[in-house]
C-alpha cells in the first residue's frame, strides 16, 4: 500500500514533468526504430522493408506515445482542467451572455451574503457578555402607544434614589444597576488634558457581565455610596495607549472631572459596555442628586423572564405611584404596562422587522436571479444538445458529459460569486455610512441599526457565499442536464426533421410568459415603492427649515466654573463675533432637532376683547441671545430682531402671530412672560421654523432674550455663522473660547448641515435601500425580457429565415419578435402598476409631501421601465437582420436529406451571423482584388463586361456576396469566370454567382475534378461546373481585354493554371504561388512535391512582361519573387530527398528541417513540412 | 489502459506485471542499460517463446520510474548515439528479490500439484 501511494506521488511529479517526459519519449521511440530498421537492413532488407519490419516489431509509436502520455497524467485533473479551457473559450465567445448571467448571480448571491452578514451580526450573533440572555433591561410601555414598527422603545426610568427599592422588592433579579455615559476630562502625567468617553456604572453591573479584570479589580459594592474615595477602571485599549500597558498604573493617582481618583482595575481586552468608545468607568454613586435613570439587570438563577416580568409590573406599579409629578414633563398615563426584556432583544427588537422584510426580499432576489440564469442556459443549451447527443455517441460517459455540462454553470457562478462577494463588502460599507448618524444624545434620533460596527464580511459569511454559490451552480446547470437526460439522445440523431418541428428545449410557452409577466408586474412595482421613497425624500430634504443651515458651526460649551452663567456665555458670544471670518454668533438655550422642549406661560399684557382666542397650547417658549436670529439666518418678516440695548422684548413666529391671541395684529403688542412682572413687547415677527424635523409642522413659538430669561441648560447651544467651511474654524473658535476660561471645552461639535442630515437620515436609509433593490429588481426584470427573447429568436431561426426568404422584410421580422416580448412586459407594466396603487398606500406612513399615488412617480417609472425592456428586447432580436435567407434555406434542404450532425449556429454564414470582413483593393483603374477569408478572387473590368477570376469558398453563398461588391464599382455584367484550379475555396462560389449566361472557364483537370465533387455541384449544367476548358494554353477574349492562360503541371494539385492579363501587367499565380509560405500538397487531387519546382521554372517566363504577381491567397509579389518561390520549393525539395537518403524517417527529417536563411520571411507551419515531406517520401524512390 | 475493476486483477494487468518483471531482472543482470537494449535482450532471452511488441517495454519502464524501483538518465550508447540509460535503484532490487521469490514459490507450487516434485 505503500508503494501504491508514492506511485501517486510519483505521478504527480511526473505529470509535472509531462513535457519534457513526452519528448524524452518521443526520442527514445525515434531511436529504437530506427536501431530496429538498421538491424533488418543489416540483414539483407531494403530500407522500405525493413523499416516496415521494425515498425512492426514496435507496434503503434503514436498508442505507446497516448499510453505513456497517460500514465503520467491524472485523468480526472486533465479533463477538468480540459473542461474549463473549453468553458472558458466558450464563454469567451458569448461575452454578452457570460456578462449578463455572471452580473445577474452576482446581485444574487451579492445581496443574499450582505444582509446573511447583517443577520448574523445584528440577530443571530450573542451579545459578548457570558450567559447574555440573562442581562435584562425593563420596558415600559404606556397605554397608548400603539403596537407599530415602533422606533420609540421606552427604557422604564426610575429616580435615583428609588433604587434600592427597587432591589429589595426584586428577588426575581440578582444584580440591579444602572449606568449613564458622559466625556470625562482626564488629566495624565504629562499634564495633557484627554477628553474621554467614560461611564458610569453601578458596581453590580460589572459583576452581571461577568467582567474579570486584566489587571487589579473591578468596583466594589461599597463603592457606590457617596461617600467612598473616588476609584476608577480603564479599559484595555486605555491602558495599552496612554500608559503602556505598564502594571504599575495600579493605585495610582489620576485627576478625573477635577477630582482626584485612584486606579483600580483594568478590563479585559475585548471588553466593552455600552459601547465601543467607552474608555474608563467610574462608579455610579447614588448621592442626593435627583436623576432619572434606566436600570439594567440580570435574572436570578431558575427565573425566567416571564417570571421577572410579573415581579417587576407589581414593583414597577408600586413606585410610579409614589413618585413626586415635576411640573412640565408630561404625566405618564395610570395604565403603563412594565416588562422585562433581554438587552439583545431590547437591541434589535426595533430594527428586527426591518432586517427580516429586507432578507425576505433579498431571498426573493435570488430566487428570481437564479430562474433568470436557468432560463438563460436552456436557451444555450437547447443549441447544443446535438453536441452532446455526438459526444455520447463517440462514446463519453454520461459521468462526463455531465461534468462537461456543469463546468461550465459552475464557472460562470464562480465568477457571480467572486463578484458577488464584492458586491456584499460594497454593500456593508454603504450600509455602514448610511446607517450611521452622529452619536448625539440630545438630537432627535436618526436611524440607528444596533452593532452596526460589527457587520462585516468574515470568514462565515464566505463559507455561507461558498455554499451559495455551488448550490446555485448545480442547480442551475443541473436543470438543463436533467431535461436533456429525459429526452433519449437518439430522437436528436435522427434528423432535423424533428428540429424543424421545433421541439422546445426550454420552458413551455406558456409558462415563460407567466414567469415574465410575474417579473415585470414584481419589478415595476419596487420601482414605483422606491420611486416613492426617493421622490418623499427629495422633498423632504428640500423643505425649507426656517433658517440657513449652511456655513453654520455649532457646539456647546463645558466649563467647570461658569457652568452656563449668562454673563459668561454672552463674553463667549461677543469674542467669538470678532474673530475673522465670523459673520455673526449667538447662543440658544436650545438648537433646531434638539428634542428638548421648553415652555412657560405666556399672556396678553392686556385684556383682549371677547371672541379673542387663549394663547394656543401647547407653546414653545425658547431663550435665544440676541445675536441667534441673526447667526441662524432666521427670516424678520415684520418688525425687527432683538437687539443688544433691549430690555424687554420678544420675537414671534408665524403660527404664533397668527393665531390670534393677541388680536388682528400682534406685532407692538404687550406680553407677559413667564411670571416676569413687567411687560414684554412683541418688536418682531419671524419665519417659522422646523424645530423638530423637517417634516414636523412647527409649533407656535416665542423667543425671548436670554438676558431676561436665563436658559435652564447649564450647556447653551452656539452657533457661528462663518465664510467658507463652518470646520475650519472649529480650532479658531477653541481658543477664542479658551481665552475666557481655560479649562473650557467645546462638546457636541457639528456643522448646522450635519444635523439636518442627522434628521433626515431614516428617510434616506428608506430612500437608498428601496432604490437599490427596485433597480436590482428591474435589471432582473430585463435580464428576463432579454432571455426570452433571445430564446425565441433562437428558436424560431429557420421559420423567419424561410420568411425572409419569401420576401419578408428584416424590419418586419424584427417587429415580429419584439412585439412578444413588449406584450408580455406591458401586460406585466399593467399589472404592476395596479399592485403598486393598491399596495402603496401602506407606505403613507414614511412618506413626505407626496400621496401614495403620486402621478409623477408612477408616470416617470412606467416610461424608465418600458424603454429598458424596449431595449432589452431589441438586442437579441437585431440578429435576425443578419440571418441569410438563402444559407439557412439551402442548408436545411441538404440536412435534411442528410440527417445532420451539425448544431444549429452551422446554418448562419461563417463567423457566426457576423458579417466576414470583405475588403476591395484598386490595384489598376479596372482591376480589383477582393481580399478576405479564403482565396483571393481578382475582377477585371473589361470594356463591356466583368471577368471574375475564382470565387471563394468553401461556402457557395461568398459568390453571392463577390456579386454584390462587384455591383457596387461597375454595372457591367459578370459574363464569365475563370478558376485558377479546383480547390473548394477557389470554386465554390461559383454556385451563387453564376446565372445561365455566364461562361466558365478551367483547366481540363479542373473540370473532371469538380464533376466528382457531386455534394456541392448538383446539377451538371449551369450550376457552376466549368463550361469551357483547356489543355495547355488558351486565350479568353481579345486585344487589351485578353486574358492568357496557361498550364505547366502539377503543384499543390493538378489542375492549378497561370494567368496573365497584359493589358495590366500582372499575372496571376493561383495556388501554385499562393504566397510566402509552404504549400499543402493535396494528395487527392493531384499535388506534387517533385514536379512543384519544375512547373514554377516553366512559369518564371511570364514574369517578363508583368509589373505584379497576384498570388493565390496572400495579395499582391513582385515579379522576381517568384523566381525565390521556386527556389525555396526546390530547396525543399532537396532537403527531404537527403534526408530521404540519409535513412531519416520523414518525422525526423520534418523535425530537424530549419528554414534556410534566404527564405527569412516564409512561413512554414511545422504539420506542413511533415505533411510535404510525408508525401515527398512516398513519391520518391 | 487497464479500466479494470478494482481489486480484480485484470488479464493485462497480469500481463504488464511480468513484463516489468522481466525487465527489472534485465537490469539487475545487465546493468544500466537503454530501452532497445533490453528489448534485444528479452527478444534473445525469449527464444521465440515471446513476441511482444518492443513498444511496451517504454510503458513498463515508465510503470517502474513511478515505483522509483528504476532510475533514469540520459547518457551516450555504442552506436555513439544520445540515449536514455535505465538503471535498478537498491528499492528495485528489494522489489526484485521479492517478486522472484514468489515467483518461485508459486512454480513449486504448481510442480507439487501436478506431482511432477516431490515434497
Amino acid at each position: 500500500m505503500w508503494t501504491r501511494l508514492r506511485a501517486i506521488v510519483s505521478r504527480l511529479t511526473f505529470m509535472l514533468a509531462r513535457r519534457r517526459l513526452d519528448e524524452d519519449v518521443q526520442l527514445e521511440i525515434d531511436a529504437h526504430l530506427d536501431a530496429l530498421a538498421e538491424h533488418y537492413r543489416r540483414q539483407g532488407m531494403s530500407s522500405g522493408e525493413a523499416y516496415i519490419a521494425a515498425r512492426r516489431q514496435f507496434g503503434n509509436p503514436a498508442l505507446l506515445r497516448q499510453d505513456i502520455h497517460e500514465m503520467n497524467s491524472i485523468a480526472w485533473i486533465e479533463h477538468t482542467l480540459q473542461d474549463l479551457r473549453h468553458a472558458l473559450r466558450q464563454l469567451g465567445r458569448s461575452p454578452a451572455f457570460a456578462g449578463i448571467v455572471v452580473v445577474t448571480l452576482a446581485l444574487g448571491i451579492g445581496s443574499t451574503t450582505a444582509i446573511f452578514s447583517v443577520v448574523e451580526a445584528v440577530l443571530l450573533r450573542p451579545l459578548p457578555y457570558p450567559e447574555a440572555d440573562r442581562i435584562v433591561r425593563i420596558i415600559e410601555r404606556p397605554a397608548e402607544q400603539t403596537n407599530e414598527i415602533g422606533y420609540q422603545q421606552s427604557l422604564a426610568a426610575v429616580w435615583t434614589r428609588d433604587l434600592p427599592v427597587l432591589r429589595a422588592q426584586a428577588p426575581t433579579l440578582s444584580h440591579v444597576g444602572v449606568y449613564s455615559s458622559a466625556t470625562s476630562t482626564v488629566v495624565i502625567d504629562s499634564g495633557d488634558s484627554l477628553h474621554l468617553e467614560g461611564s458610569r456604572i453601578s458596581p453590580a453591573v460589572f459583576d452581571m457581565l461577568g467582567v474579570r479584570p486584566a489587571l487589579g479589580r473591578i468596583f466594589l459594592a461599597a463603592e457606590e455610596a457617596p461617600s467612598t474615595e473616588p476609584v476608577i477602571v480603564f479599559s484595555y485599549s486605555m491602558w495599552q495607549q496612554y500608559f503602556g500597558g505598564d502594571p504599575g498604573v495600579l493605585g495610582r493617582s489620576i485627576t478625573v472631572d477635577g477630582k482626584v481618583s485612584t486606579i483600580v482595575g483594568v478590563t479585559p481586552p475585548e471588553f466593552q459596555f455600552p459601547d465601543a468608545s467607552t474608555l474608563l468607568w467610574q462608579p455610579f454613586t447614588l448621592d442626593n442628586r435627583m436623576m432619572r435613570v434606566a436600570p439594567i439587570a440580570r435574572l436570578a438563577d431558575d427565573v425566567t423572564i416571564e417570571v421577572a416580568s410579573s415581579n417587576i409590573e407589581v414593583v414597577l406599579q408600586q413606585i410610579r405611584k409614589t413618585e413626586p409629578r415635576t411640573p412640565g414633563t408630561t404625566s405618564s398615563s395610570a395604565a403603563s404596562r412594565f416588562e422585562v426584556r433581554t438587552i439583545q432583544e431590547n437591541l434589535v427588537a426595533p430594527v428586527r422587522p426591518l432586517i427580516v422584510v429586507l432578507a425576505s426580499a433579498v431571498a426573493f432576489v435570488l430566487l428570481i436571479a437564479c430562474v433568470n440564469v436557468t432560463n438563460l442556459l436552456l436557451n444555450r443549451n437547447a443549441a447544443r444538445r446535438r453536441e452532446l447527443a455526438v459526444r455520447v455517441a463517440l462514446g463519453a460517459s454520461p459521468g462526463r458529459v455531465v461534468r462537461y455540462v456543469l463546468t461550465e454553470t459552475l464557472l460562470l457562478a464562480t465568477f457571480g460569486g467572486a463578484a458577488g462577494v464584492l458586491l456584499a463588502l460594497g454593500t456593508v460599507s454603504l450600509l455602514r455610512t448610511l446607517g450611521t448618524s452622529l452619536a448625539r444624545r440630545d438630537l432627535t434620533p436618526g436611524v440607528s441599526i444596533p452593532r452596526l460596527d460589527e457587520i462585516q464580511i468574515d470568514g462565515t459569511a464566505l463559507v455561507f457565499t461558498v455554499a451559495i454559490t455551488l448550490g446555485v451552480g448545480l442547480l442551475v446547470g443541473l436543470l438543463p442536464v436533467v431535461r436533456y437526460a429525459l429526452a433519449r439522445h437518439l430522437d436528436e440523431l435522427k434528423g432535423s426533421l424533428s428540429h424543424i418541428a421545433s421541439v422546445h428545449a426550454g420552458p413551455s410557452r406558456g409558462g415563460r410568459a407567466a414567469l415574465l409577466v410575474t417579473q415585470t408586474a414584481l419589478a415595476t412595482m419596487a420601482l414605483v415603492g422606491g420611486g416613492l421613497l426617493v421622490h418623499s425624500f427629495v422633498k423632504l430634504a428640500n423643505v425649507d427649515p426656517g433658517y440657513e443651515p449652511a456655513h453654520l458651526l455649532t457646539f456647546t460649551v463645558r466649563s467647570s466654573s461658569f457652568a452656563g452663567s449668562v454673563p459668561f456665555s454672552e463674553e463667549v458670544a461677543e469674542r467669538l463675533r470678532v474673530l475673522p471670518g465670523v459673520t455673526a454668533a449667538g447662543y440658544a438655550e436650545l438648537l433646531p432637532m434638539v428634542r428638548f422642549r421648553t415652555g412657560g406661560p405666556l399672556a396678553p399684557a392686556q385684556p383682549m376683547p371677547a371672541g379673542t382666542p387663549p394663547p394656543p397650547a401647547p407653546l414653545d417658549m425658547r431663550t435665544v441671545s440676541h445675536g441667534f436670529v441673526a447667526a441662524m439666518g432666521m427670516r424678520i418678516i415684520a418688525g425687527r430682531s432683538l437687539r443688544q440695548d433691549d430690555q424687554r422684548a420678544v420675537l414671534m413666529n408665524e403660527t404664533l402671530a397668527r393665531s390670534g391671541f393677541l388680536g388682528p395684529q400682534a406685532l407692538g403688542q404687550q406680553v407677559l412672560v413667564a411670571g416676569h412682572p413687567d411687560p414684554f413687547e412683541v418688536v418682531g415677527i419671524v419665519q417659522d421654523v422646523r424645530q423638530y424635523g423637517l417634516d414636523q409642522d412647527p409649533d407656535p413659538q416665542v423667543f425671548v432674550d436670554a438676558r431676561q430669561l436665563p436658559p435652564g441648560n447649564p450647556s447653551p447651544y452656539f452657533a457661528v455663522r462663518v465664510d467658507g467651511d463652518p470646520t475650519a474654524h472649529v480650532a479658531s473658535v477653541r481658543e477664542a473660547v479658551r481665552e475666557i476660561d481655560s479649562s473650557a471645552v467645546l462638546d457636541n461639535v457639528a456643522t448646522m448641515q450635519q444635523v439636518v442630515s442627522n434628521s433626515l437620515s431614516r428617510p434616506r436609509l428608506f430612500a437608498v435601500l428601496a432604490a437599490a433593490f427596485a433597480i436590482v429588481a428591474a435589471f432582473l426584470a430585463a435580464t428576463g425580457v432579454y432571455g426570452v427573447t433571445a430564446y425565441a429568436v433562437t428558436q424560431r431561426t429557420r421559420e423567419l429565415a424561410v420568411r425572409l426568404a419569401l420576401g419578408a422584410r428584416p424590419s418586419e421580422l424584427l417587429l415580429m419578435v419584439m412585439r412578444q416580448g413588449v406584450t408580455w412586459t406591458i401586460v406585466g407594466l399593467f399589472l404592476g402598476v395596479a399592485g403598486s396603487m393598491a399596495l402603496s398606500r401602506y407606505l403613507q406612513g414614511v412618506l413626505f409631501g407626496i400621496t401614495p399615488a403620486d402621478p409623477m412617480t408612477f408616470a416617470l417609472v412606467s416610461t424608465i421601465f418600458l424603454l429598458v425592456a424596449i431595449l432589452a428586447t431589441l438586442i437579441p432580436a437585431r440578429r435576425i437582420a443578419r440571418v441569410d435567407p438563402l444559407v439557412a434555406f439551402r442548408v436545411s434542404l441538404f440536412l435534411l436529406m442528410i440527417g445532420p450532425v451539425v448544431p444549429a449556429h452551422a446554418q448562419m454564414p461563417p463567423g457566426g451571423g457576423q458579417l466576414p470582413p470583405i475588403e476591395v483593393q484598386k490595384l489598376r483603374p479596372n482591376l480589383f482584388l477582393v481580399t478576405g477569408a479564403h482565396a483571393n478572387t481578382v475582377v477585371f473590368v473589361r470594356s463591356k463586361d466583368v471577368v471574375v477570376i475564382d470565387t471563394k469558398g468553401p461556402r457557395p453563398w461568398w459568390g453571392g456576396a463577390i456579386g454584390d461588391e462587384v455591383k457596387r464599382f461597375t454595372r457591367l455584367p459578370i459574363t464569365t469566370i475563370i478558376n485558377t484550379s479546383a480547390s473548394g475555396d477557389h470554386v465554390a462560389g461559383n454556385i451563387a454567382l453564376v446565372n445561365g449566361k455566364m461562361d466558365i472557364v478551367a483547366h481540363e483537370y479542373a473540370a473532371v475534378d469538380m464533376r466528382k465533387m457531386t455534394l456541392m455541384f448538383t446539377k451538371p449544367a449551369g450550376g457552376g461546373l466549368p463550361t469551357r476548358t483547356f489543355k495547355d494554353r488558351l486565350t479568353v477574349g481579345s486585344g487589351p481585354d485578353r486574358l492568357e492562360l496557361y498550364y505547366f503541371g502539377p503543384s499543390t494539385n493538378r489542375s492549378g493554371i497561370f494567368i496573365v492579363i497584359p493589358a495590366m501587367r500582372v499575372l496571376l499565380t493561383g495556388d501554385a504561388f499562393g504566397g510566402k509560405f509552404l504549400p499543402a500538397l493535396t494528395r487527392p487531387d493531384g499535388g506534387n512535391g517533385v514536379e512543384f519546382p519544375n512547373t514554377l521554372t516553366k512559369a518564371l517566363p511570364l514574369t517578363r512582361d508583368i509589373d505584379t504577381i497576384i498570388t493565390g491567397h496572400s495579395g499582391v509579389a513582385k515579379p522576381q519573387d517568384l523566381e525565390v518561390h521556386r527556389d525555396f520549393m526546390r530547396d525543399f525539395l532537396e532537403s527531404t530527398r537527403q534526408a530521404k537518403k540519409a535513412g531519416k524517417t520523414a518525422a525526423a527529417a520534418a523535425k530537424a528541417w530549419k528554414l534556410p536563411a534566404r527564405y527569412a520571411g516564409y512561413e512554414a507551419q511545422p504539420a506542413r513540412v511533415l505533411g510535404a515531406m510525408e508525401w515527398i517520401y512516398r513519391q520518391l524512390p | 489502459m487497464a479500466k479494470g475493476h478494482a481489486g480484480a486483477r485484470t488479464k493485462l494487468e497480469l500481463l504488464q506485471g511480468t513484463l516489468d518483471l522481466m525487465v527489472l531482472q534485465t537490469l539487475d543482470t545487465m546493468g544500466p542499460q537503454h530501452g532497445y537494449g533490453i528489448a534485444r535482450r528479452i527478444e534473445q532471452m525469449s527464444d521465440d517463446i515471446l513476441t511482444l511488441n518492443e513498444g511496451t517495454v517504454y510503458a513498463a519502464l515508465m510503470r517502474l520510474q513511478h515505483r522509483r524501483w528504476i532510475s533514469a538518465s540520459w547518457g551516450i550508447s555504442d552506436a555513439n548515439r544520445k540515449a536514455k540509460f535505465y538503471a535498478i535503484t537498491a528499492a528495485g532490487k528489494r522489489q526484485l528479490a521479492r517478486e522472484v521469490e514468489a515467483w518461485d514459490q508459486l512454480a513449486g507450487l504448481v510442480a507439487r500439484l501436478r506431482g511432477a516434485e516431490p515434497r
